[in-house]
């Protein structure tokens, strides 16, 4: 140990040791000067006598200095100094290998950064991958999962094989007190955190006595809640707050990473008290299991198969066979279902940056290949003065090493950079995208990056050269082995062609989104959604769920609507298309209220409830009958207006009109507005009108349905005086509601900035890849006229036209390129059947997608060659083949 | 080499290092004395490279078994003066027996008439 703090101050003090050395050599040659002359010698022959017996006195200095400090750290430093030196001196090349660097690892590392969270680091819970999500699914009510209390309860007990806890959702809830505030609120059981191995950060979990129906409230905060909200104060503990108007004890704080197994945000985590007794068999839950061990996901499914028919025969018997055999079971893990949409879209992200940083790879294999066949006498030199193979390979290994390891810290700003802009632009929602951040994890992807694009795209071709030159130093010409290099610049084009032609099927299909006809006029609408407060509209609730309160507040709001300024029309809706969750009724509970249900009557129907004028506000057409009146508002009369698509579906080509559709009667038909976001076919949809009376309310499952709407104005003023009218008109009726303000344009714009997202990356990595091939393809065209200057000097000399060596170089630059465009244009028509499943009404195989894209490739294959060939002429580039060229040019002519 | 008598031996490896520490034992030298020692005391039999000397003072110096310092020889110039450490006279003591024993190993070997007659 002392010896290594010995040498690390050696290592300080080496100007003072190399003086020291000297002296003491110096010392030692007078001695022996001094006895040989006493032996008799003359004074000079002395001297020289004993520089003799000191021996090669550069190797004995060298042999001492290697005892001071390590030789291989000396030697690093060397290698690094003239590695640095080397750099400087070379600046385009260093420029350019480590812009490409830099742009692949940057590019990688954000986007990895983003991926990483979704497809490969372990869930937040202990042992994530034993988890799965258990539940039945029922085609008539939509592709998601459904549980039923009763099948949970039977489940839970019956079968070994999975530990099942349930949870129902987040929804939303009011904190009251001095500032009121509208949160979400996750309701689960007091097994879930055990379950899923979750342990709150303080205080604890609620027991399953606070888990019933009538037990003292109590909540666990989040982490984001309470640094917040109190300040992250420890003392909140045991503290009330108002929540939903009841005073909550408050009994633990959740752990920072904690997140809903459907990754929908909350701030408070309460007791779901599911309800016990009769009439409780069809209470909603999801559930999530954990695997026993020695079980997995498909085993636990077959151990649920037993309970699962028990309970299809049991709805049977209840609900009806028809709807029973529908149904499946279904077992998932977790992570699969948490990103089953998404899925695709990461893979998509992922290959995408794949492919550009293969394309930056071989640019900087390229480089240094060039770079390389530059410096082979300086090698040969090296070799011949005695440098060891060894040490040859350790020069190299430095040199790619400081470059990937530069680039990889300069990418790692860009990455940073990109995550920013990213999560400035990405869609609300999506998939972990906010918590993506550059921790240690995707730190050491992207130094492994960066290394292995140095190190393995960039020291292998240098080897291989290495082996074959080494020994002998200066052949000067006729080095032809640049098939690699030419192999990489067709690789890369046929990469950039591969993305070029998935971007161009992405921005097609977001085209069409684009310029999709919504079947409604989005302009000059402005819309205000809003939840009444529970703790202000909840009391005196009627058994259906609403109240007094509520139906007073709906009155008067609609009544300030229509008077104001600049209003056109104005209306109050439970639900906005094109996305906005419509509630949902089985289409065969419409078409035969007698229930008789035939497999032609499968589906789902969605239906709004909506104050007249509805149509007017968002400009959609009447096409037969009428509108609603407020004749249609009366106690009793039940009239509701369909869609096109659901009236053909009714009656086919006879009259809707007066047609029954289950209790109610259709007076009118309206056109098809798209209901089920932007990329899926219209629903078939049917119009309710909102009853100004408590009377006639129809009922939900969902107890803030009642509280929920939005208001919808078309104005003719100016966006901002719309929305400041509006603000004022529900200041008027209840200043304490708080609403959210948003123009129908956005709301639609919502629906487009996923796929705007997806095209804009792919895009962005399109295009980047086809500059690095392309400056690659000029570099290597420079690169082959300035290896064959004799051979274009003898051309020229023996009568070759300019014309003619101009053709040479570029049939050369032709064939790769074109080898380049025939593989990508096979791969894209290949790989890009993988992106179906993110298009929207643009098939793979879009002739015209390949067509344009193979032209503008021909095109661009050629343009680029361009600089190539000017190169020749100006001499920027080939200036030795240009002065040749000249020369000989001249020679004849003289 | 050239000018080697033929009764001069080479060193065996790792050899020098022992002789150095024991040279040093009865108190500080620098290295051409050093040097000369060794001849001497061997009767010209061992001679030590300059070019092997130096770095072995120095590889000893890093391992911490002799120290150095500058100081005025006899003949009153500045030299550099190699010391015995503690640790170093412990590794002198380790060194000598283990060879002491090796050399009385060869002996056994090279003359089994002469240890049987003792």
């Amino acid at each position: 140990v002392t010896s290594f703090f010995r040498k690390l101050s050696w290592l300080a003090q080496r100007p003072r040791k190399e003086a020291e050395l000297r002296e003491e050599l110096q010392l030692h040659l007078d001695e022996e000067a001094e006895e040989r002359q006493a032996q008799g010698l003359a004074p000079e022959e002395a001297r020289l006598a004993a520089r003799r017996e000191l021996g090669n006195l550069t190797l004995l200095k060298e042999d001492t200095r290697a005892t001071w400090t390590w030789t291989w750290l000396e030697q690093f430093v060397q290698d690094l100094t003239y590695a640095a030196r080397g750099f400087m001196r070379d600046r385009r090349f260093t420029f350019s290998a480590l812009g490409a660097i830099f742009l692949a690892v940057g590019a990688a590392t954000a986007v990895f950064s983003v991926v990483d969270r979704s497809l490969f680091r372990p869930l937040p819970y202990s042992q994530g991958d034993r988890l799965v999500s258990v539940g039945m699914i029922m085609p008539i009510f939509g592709p998601g999962e459904y549980m039923f209390n009763a099948a949970y309860l039977d489940w839970r007990v019956s079968q070994s094989a999975v530990d099942l806890t349930s949870w129902n959702g987040v929804a939303a809830c009011d904190l009251g007190g001095d500032m009121p505030q509208r949160l979400n609120c996750a309701r689960a059981e007091a097994s879930f955190l055990p379950t899923l191995g979750v342990r709150p950060l303080l205080g604890q979990n609620f027991s399953d006595d606070e888990d019933q129906r009538g037990a003292e409230p109590v909540a666990l905060l989040s982490w984001g809640m309470w640094r917040t909200n109190f300040g992250g104060d420890r003392s909140i503990l045991g503290k009330k707050i108002f929540l939903d108007g009841a005073p909550t004890q408050i009994i633990g704080i959740l752990p920072a990473s904690f997140e809903t197994p459907d990754l929908t945000p909350m701030d408070l985590f309460v007791p779901q008290k599911i309800p016990r007794g009769p009439n409780t068999r069809n209470y909603m839950m999801t559930v999530i299991g954990r695997l026993r061990p020695g079980q997995t996901a498909t085993s636990a499914a077959a151990a649920l198969e037993g309970p699962f028919e028990q309970f299809r025969a049991d709805f049977a018997a209840r609900v009806g066979a028809r709807f029973a055999k529908t149904m499946w079971l279904h077992v998932e893990p977790l992570r699969d279902r948490q990103i089953r949409q998404y899925r695709l879209a990461l893979w998509v992200l992922l290959g995408g940056v794949f492919a550009f940083v293969l394309i930056a790879c071989a640019n900087v294999a390229n480089l240094l290949l060039a770079r390389s066949a530059g410096r082979r006498q300086e090698f040969a030199i090296r070799a011949a003065l005695g440098g060891s193979r060894l040490r040859l390979v350790a020069q190299l290994l430095t040199e790619s090493a400081l470059l990937g390891l530069a680039g990889g810290a300069a990418g790692c700003v860009l990455a940073w950079g990109l995550l920013r802009a990213c999560i400035a632009i990405a869609p609300e929602g999506t998939l972990r995208m906010r918590e993506a951040t550059l921790d240690a994890r995707v730190l050491a992807f992207a130094t492994v990056l960066s290394l292995i694009t140095a190190l393995v795209f960039g020291l292998a071709p240098s080897l291989a050269r290495l082996r074959v030159e080494m020994l002998d130093g200066d052949r000067a010409t006729g080095h032809r082995r640049v098939w690699l290099r030419q192999a990489l610049i067709a690789s890369q084009l046929a990469l950039s062609l591969v993305l070029l032609s998935g971007a161009g099927l992405l921005l097609m299909s977001l085209w069409r989104l684009q310029n999709t006809p919504l079947g409604l006029n989005q302009e000059r609408v402005v819309t205000a959604s809003f939840t009444l407060p529970a703790y202000r509209y909840g009391q005196d609730l009627r058994p259906t769920g609403w109240s007094v309160r509520q139906v007073n507040f709906f009155n008067e709001l609609e009544a300030r609507l229509n008077a104001t300024p600049g209003a056109v029309a104005s209306a109050i809706t439970d639900s906005m298309p094109p996305g906005t969750a419509a509630r949902t009724a089985p289409y065969a509970s419409l078409a035969n209220p007698e229930g008789k249900i035939t497999p032609e009557m499968a589906g789902s129907v969605k239906w709004r409830y909506v104050s007249p004028g509805y149509f007017a506000a968002l400009g959609i057409p009447i096409r037969r009958g009428r509108d609603f009146s407020d004749a249609d508002r009366a106690r009793g009369v039940h009239n509701v207006i369909v869609n096109e698509l659901l009236a053909r579906r009714l009656v086919e080509d006879e009259d809707p009109i007066g047609k029954h559709l289950g209790a109610n009667i259709v007076i009118g038909v309206v056109g098809n507005v798209r209901n089920a976001g932007l990329d899926r076919p219209v629903d078939p949809e049917f119009y309710q009108v909102r009853k100004s009376t408590g009377d006639g309310i129809p009922g939900s499952g969902d107890n803030a349905w009642w509280r929920r709407a939005t208001a919808v104005v078309r104005s003719n003023l100016r966006e901002r005086h719309a929305e400041g009218s509006l603000r004022r008109a529900f200041r008027q009726v209840d200043p304490d509601v708080p609403i959210q303000i948003e123009t129908m344009e956005a709301q639609v714009d919502h629906f487009l900035t996923k796929p705007q997202f997806q095209t804009t990356l792919l895009l962005l990595f399109a295009f980047t890849g086809l500059a690095l091939a392309g400056i690659g393809l000029y570099g290597l065209i420079s690169f082959l006229v300035a290896e064959r200057t004799r051979e274009i000097g003898v051309r020229v000399a023996l009568g070759a036209t300019p014309g003619a060596v101009t053709k040479l170089v570029v049939a050369d630059g032709a064939r790769w390129t074109a080898a380049g465009a025939i593989l990508g244009i096979a791969a894209s028509g290949s790989l890009l059947r993988l992106l179906q499943g993110l298009l929207y009404e643009v098939k793979v195989l879009d002739f015209r997608v390949c067509r344009r894209y193979r032209y503008s490739c021909r095109s661009g294959g050629l343009s680029r060659m361009a600089p190539g060939l000017s190169s020749i002429e100006n001499g920027s580039y080939g200036r030795p083949a240009a002065r040749l060229i000249l020369a000989v040019v001249a020679d004849r002519k003289g | 080499m050239d000018h080697k008598s033929p009764s001069r031996v080479e060193l065996l490896q790792g050899t020098l290092d022992l002789l150095i520490l024991r040279t040093l034992l009865p108190g500080p030298n620098h290295g051409h004395a050093i040097a000369k020692h060794i001849r001497r005391t061997s009767e010209d039999v061992l001679q030590v490279e300059t070019g092997s000397l130096y770095p072995a003072l120095h590889r000893l110096e890093a391992k911490g078994w002799i120290a150095a310092s500058w100081e005025l020889s006899d003949k009153g110039k500045r030299a550099r003066y190699y010391r015995l450490t503690a640790s170093g006279r412990k590794q002198l003591a380790n060194e000598q027996s283990k060879w002491q024993a090796f050399s009385r190993a060869i002996g056994l070997i090279l003359n089994p008439a002469d240890q049987e007659g003792q």
